[in-house]
């Protein structure tokens, strides 16, 4: 499958685990509202994602699924006023998925009060830009020499709102399509061009967030020079920190009470699955683990009591200990070692 | 029958892994592949001399193994697995015919260090510059979580 089309966006939290700044850190030419991609209604889910081979690598990023993204992902799209009539719904299920939007942002309420406020139902997201819109990408949609004329003809004829955007998506068509703008040549191979550059560039976006202090630089060039050095000092201080660990590791002893001390909070929220590592390592509950396990048990409020029910019964018969002492006395913030501390009685 | 619903209950929440963030997962994931693998080797090992260099191998094992959704992971772990044999480039000219189009002068720069990191990504060389840049990202999220717990190690070590 090509690309010659519309430009997808992805999720601005894309590349990397920051859901929370989804949609504010990308930006295409001047479709600032176009912060999303779908996944296309016709229920196959992702077909062939275009940018990340890796299918998991997107669940893992974006951790939507299909289904569940249409409510508000058709809402978004209303925003965006694309059509979803059944022609495009047909060639929808012939395209590839681009990108998901990041559920755990909610809705893209930042976006959608910008243009029509109120999709109500799922099969019109309209208004006029639709018709010309059906159209257009109708156009699009068929062949690229027949689509590059149509294109000059419909974008002269549309409206200045489609002037300054430079990609637009639709959820129920999986291809990213890209539209000309004003005096850009329109054959197939610039548009494919065009679509992959804006591809590479939204990554260099991601990118320059990822790494502390590209915000500021300009170009691409110097961006990748931050890039480049950022990734050698941080295999550097691998290297060294695994020296280290190599000329300690002798007197080691894997204490978990100093491991877990020196574990800093910010690696683990205390969201920390207690059931799972239940599950992966069943067997091997010990005493002080079940310490840990129980002060981690406490921390995350909002799952608490599912752990609580699932633990105490279980570990229950291994300690009487009071549940409410032990959370208080341990030191907090080192969940993250508990798979640590299973493994240790290895 | 307690037991029953406990186990029931196991079941749910086992299917639920992505309510944690996935820097966590990765974190756990990484020290329970790091630690134990540090154990044996202490165990293993009579004379106190670890070599620095099977510290190290462990250590990019546990990273590969921890993120084993990216596509760098599995270079990495092959890397590893053909263990002391250093791993000849495939041709860097994967970049050049890819960057071919957008060359320009400017671009020639650009060229040059998408090379460049490709040699730094494992399993750079066989990727297109948009798989690179996107595994880039991901492979530094994950270099700084190694070394944040790696730091978090040693410090309790010491």
């Amino acid at each position: 499958m090509d690309l010659s089309g519309r430009f997808g966006v992805r999720s601005g939290g894309g590349l990397l685990f920051r859901e929370e700044t989804a949609l504010e850190s990308l930006h295409l030419g001047g479709g600032d509202e176009f912060r999303q991609m779908v996944p296309p209604e016709n229920g196959g889910g992702f077909t062939a994602l275009l940018e990340l081979p890796p299918t998991q690598a997107v669940e893992l990023l974006h951790s939507s699924s299909s289904s569940s993204s249409q409510a508000t992902s058709l809402h978004t799209l209303g925003v965006l006023a694309f059509p979803s009539n059944s022609v495009l719904m047909e060639r929808a299920a012939r395209f590839s998925v681009i990108a998901t939007e990041n559920q755990q942002t909610g809705n893209v309420s930042g976006e959608t009060p910008t243009t029509t406020s109120s999709v109500p139902s799922n099969e019109h997201i309209k208004t006029e830009p639709a018709e010309t819109e059906t159209s257009d990408q109708a156009a699009v949609e068929k062949q690229n020499n027949r689509c590059g004329k149509r294109k000059d003809f419909d974008k002269k004829a549309k409206g200045s709102s489609k002037k300054n955007k430079s990609s637009e998506e639709n959820e129920k068509l999986p291809y990213v399509h890209v539209r000309a703008r004003r005096g850009q040549a329109t054959d197939s191979h610039s548009l494919a061009e065009r679509a992959r550059r804006e591809k590479i560039n939204a990554r260099m976006k991601l990118l320059q967030e990822l790494v502390p202090g590209c915000d500021k630089i300009q170009g691409t060039a110097l961006v990748l020079d931050e890039i480049i050095n950022h990734v050698q000092s941080l295999q550097r201080q691998v290297e060294m920190l695994s020296m280290r660990l190599a000329s300690v590791n002798p007197r080691i002893d894997f204490n978990l009470d100093t491991i877990l001390s020196s574990e800093n909070g910010s690696l683990m929220d205390g969201n920390f699955n207690g059931a799972a590592m239940q599950l992966a390592w069943p067997h091997q509950v010990m005493e002080t683990e079940q310490s840990y396990h129980h002060r981690q048990l406490q921390q995350p409020p909002p799952q608490q009591w599912p752990f609580d029910g699932l633990n105490q019964p279980v570990w229950g018969r291994e300690e009487d200990q009071d549940h409410g002492n032990d959370h208080n006395s341990l030191m907090v913030g080192s969940a993250s070692l508990h798979p640590n501390q299973v493994k240790m009685e290895l | 029958m307690e037991r029953q619903m406990i186990n029931k209950k196991k079941r749910v929440f086992s299917f639920e892994p992505t309510k944690l963030p996935p820097s966590e997962v990765f974190t756990r994931k990484y020290i329970s592949h790091l630690v134990p693998a540090l154990k044996k080797l202490n165990m293993g090992k009579s004379s106190p001399q670890i070599n620095q260099l099977t510290v190290k191998r462990e250590v990019d094992k546990a990273l590969a193994l921890s993120a084993q959704e990216f596509a760098w992971s599995r270079f990495l772990l092959q890397k590893l697995s053909s263990s002391n044999n250093p791993t000849t480039t495939t041709s860097s000219s994967s970049i050049q015919t890819q960057i071919l189009e957008r060359s320009n002068d400017e671009d020639g720069e650009i060229e040059e260090k998408l090379k460049e990191l490709q040699k730094l990504l494992p399993g750079g060389e066989e990727m297109n510059v948009e798989e690179i840049l996107t595994e880039i990202g991901n492979y530094i999220k994950c270099l700084e979580l190694q070394t944040s717990a790696l730091k978090s190690i040693v410090q309790d070590a010491t």
